[in-house]
């Protein structure tokens, strides 16, 4: 067995214990709510049966950790109950959201890349001049602007004046679903840019500084041949592994894209049983979300070792 | 007597002289939020929580920023949320740092358990996107202030204990230490003074970039109904309820967030210039 195939095997291995914790953490939210957590999924005017009939549903009677290994065995199976407020499987409710909040992800971090990039290799070719400067504090700005505001300042401002974008909900055709997610995405885009910008304007300094650009130059390699032949591609790797560590930071982004613009994926999913005291939802969502930050840095680590093979496997 | 103050004296200048402008700026705006927090009953021209318009008024000479759905006074209240939120931000980032730096520097310090029970718990945050995680936390306990608060610092303490660990182990090694125990001094003494306000550099300029994110987090919970209750004025709470009236009265969403963005940058600011200061 070659190195990187034990690397990738240990590194797997190492997330069961992990993934463990990780269903540890999720079935204890049901164990901190204060009172019983029966009776405020039941709601205020259950009567005792119907809260009994939920305990009962839940398994809530049983001893904790009997009720944790269920929850592991079934979630392991793919269970991961069923929503006390719709009645649909949780799984159901996870899969319907995914196609919307993936697409809403792809598209967002896509434009996100769009506006960081230029802007990266332009304040790194202007150091400490203005555009530098300008570029820099912009990246702070919008660091400090949440994004449900940056949201409904799009709404304010581009949807109701114009007309071309809805102001809530999804639509039925292509078209409508297609118009549905500019604002949101662009939203997604403006909060992502500076998280990836400040990481790319260094990266460009270096490669600007390196001895192949030098090379290059000399060699009369210059304009826009150096610029996309030799100094995007470079910065290209390091950015890919920038939009994976702002990964998690991106899922709470779709859970507020999708509450302010009132799209039905995931993220909305979420919010909505928040507000329903819909326990199940709450937790798979949050699960789910979980293992696809574990898998993201796992994918990350192992196309690095790809890529780069002089990184040390350990 | 002159003579030995002198030096003195000149080191105060240059540390003065020296004080970036970010940094002066971040610190002015932030005493300008802090006073108009304190003094928010004489300064806010009405009640924030008395009806005392009718709702929805356009800005004018006697409400300026305007009256709420209820018609509640927009500029009373919003200079009230300054007593909610910015307490509640600094709270929350202070009580992590603190936790934080007391498991950090057992760990370094002590290494064994308590070490591998950080690296562990680090990681076990880690596999959760933390804002997420904070949802269902929040939402666990039950919506409020308290919740919130609790939640950010039992996710947000981590992150703190690994800086503090890492400088502890950082500034352990160095040679006025070795000092310091080679002439006797005991392992707590040890830590507290001399070890702790070197490490402490880091922690603070982390600080500051985290209060800009606890701020547009609590904001962003209110936001979502599970942050502070109504009727108290909150920022994010208030462009909630502002959101039903975009297409009339477009401006009751965007003041509280302005106010809230020029809170950020104060200590976006003061990060930076904190950074330049002390930087390593």
């Amino acid at each position: 067995m070659s190195g990187r195939s034990r690397y990738i095997l240990r590194r797997v291995a190492g997330l069961v214990p992990l993934l463990l914790a990780v269903l540890f953490v999720v079935f204890s939210l049901l164990q901190i709510t204060p009172g019983d957590p029966a009776r405020a999924m039941a709601g205020h005017r259950a009567t005792l049966e119907e809260v009994a009939e939920v305990r009962t549903e839940l398994g809530l009677d049983r001893p904790f950790f009997v009720q944790y290994v269920s929850y592991v065995v079934d979630a392991a199976q793919g269970d991961l109950g069923t929503s006390v407020r719709s009645r649909t499987p949780v799984t159901e409710i996870i899969t319907s959201g995914i196609p919307l909040s993936l697409t809403l992800i792809m598209l967002g971090s896509g434009l996100a890349m769009l506006i960081a990039t230029p802007l990266a290799w332009w304040s790194a070719t202007r150091r400490d001049r203005f555009a530098d400067h300008a570029i820099r504090a912009y990246s702070t700005v919008t660091l400090a602007v949440p994004m449900f505001w940056t949201g409904i300042v799009l709404l304010t401002a581009v949807a109701l004046p114009t007309g071309w974008f809805p102001v809530t909900g999804y639509g039925g055709t292509l078209a409508e679903r297609a118009r549905a997610l500019v604002l949101p995405s662009v939203t997604i885009a403006i909060a992502q840019a500076p998280l990836v910008l400040r990481g790319l304007r260094a990266e460009f300094l270096r490669i600007q500084e390196s001895d192949y650009i030098a090379v290059a130059t000399a060699s009369g390699v210059t304009g826009l041949r150096r610029l996309l032949r030799h100094e995007v591609p470079n910065a290209l790797v390091p950015a890919v592994s920038l939009m994976a560590v702002s990964v998690p930071y991106m899922l709470f982004g779709i859970v507020v894209v999708e509450t302010t613009f009132g799209l039905p994926g995931i993220g909305q999913a979420v919010t909505m049983a928040v507000n329903t005291k819909d326990f199940p939802v709450v937790q798979g969502v949050t699960l789910i979300f979980a293992l696809v930050t574990v898998t993201t840095y796992l994918i990350a680590d192992i196309v690095y070792t790809l890529i780069d093979p002089r990184i040390e496997l350990r | 007597m002159t003579a030995a103050i002198a030096p003195l004296q000149e080191f105060e200048e240059n540390f003065r002289r020296r004080l970036p402008n970010k940094l002066i700026a971040g610190l002015v705006m932030l005493a300008c939020f802090v006073l108009a927090a304190a003094l928010a009953s004489v300064i806010a021209p009405y009640d924030p929580n008395k009806l005392v318009a009718y709702p929805l008024e356009e800005p004018s000479s006697t409400h300026l920023l305007g009256t709420d759905p209820l018609g509640r006074d927009v500029l009373s209240r919003i200079i009230h949320a300054a007593r909610v939120d910015l307490p509640l931000a600094v709270t929350v980032v202070a009580l992590s740092a603190a936790v934080g730096a007391v498991v950090g520097g057992i760990a370094a310090y002590r290494g064994g358990f308590v070490d591998s029970l950080l690296n562990g718990l680090g990681s076990l945050v880690q596999a959760f996107p933390v804002y997420v995680l904070l949802i269902a936390v929040v939402f666990a306990l039950g919506p409020g202030a308290r919740s919130l608060v609790i939640g950010y610092v039992v996710i947000n303490w981590v992150i703190y204990a690994r800086i503090v660990r890492g400088e502890v182990l950082r500034v352990r090694g160095l040679d006025y230490v070795h000092a310091a125990r080679g002439s006797g001094t005991s392992g707590v003494r040890l830590l507290c003074l001399h070890i702790f306000p070197n490490a402490f550099r880091q922690v603070l300029i982390y600080m500051s970039s985290d209060v800009v994110l606890a701020i547009g987090t609590i904001a962003t919970f209110s936001f979502f109904g599970i942050g502070v209750q109504a009727p108290t004025a909150e920022w994010g709470a208030m462009v909630a309820s502002a959101r039903l009236y975009i297409t009339t009265d477009p401006l009751l969403a965007i003041f509280p967030g302005l106010t809230m963005i020029a809170l950020g940058l104060t200590f976006a600011l003061i990060g930076d210039g904190l950074d330049d200061h002390l930087g390593v």
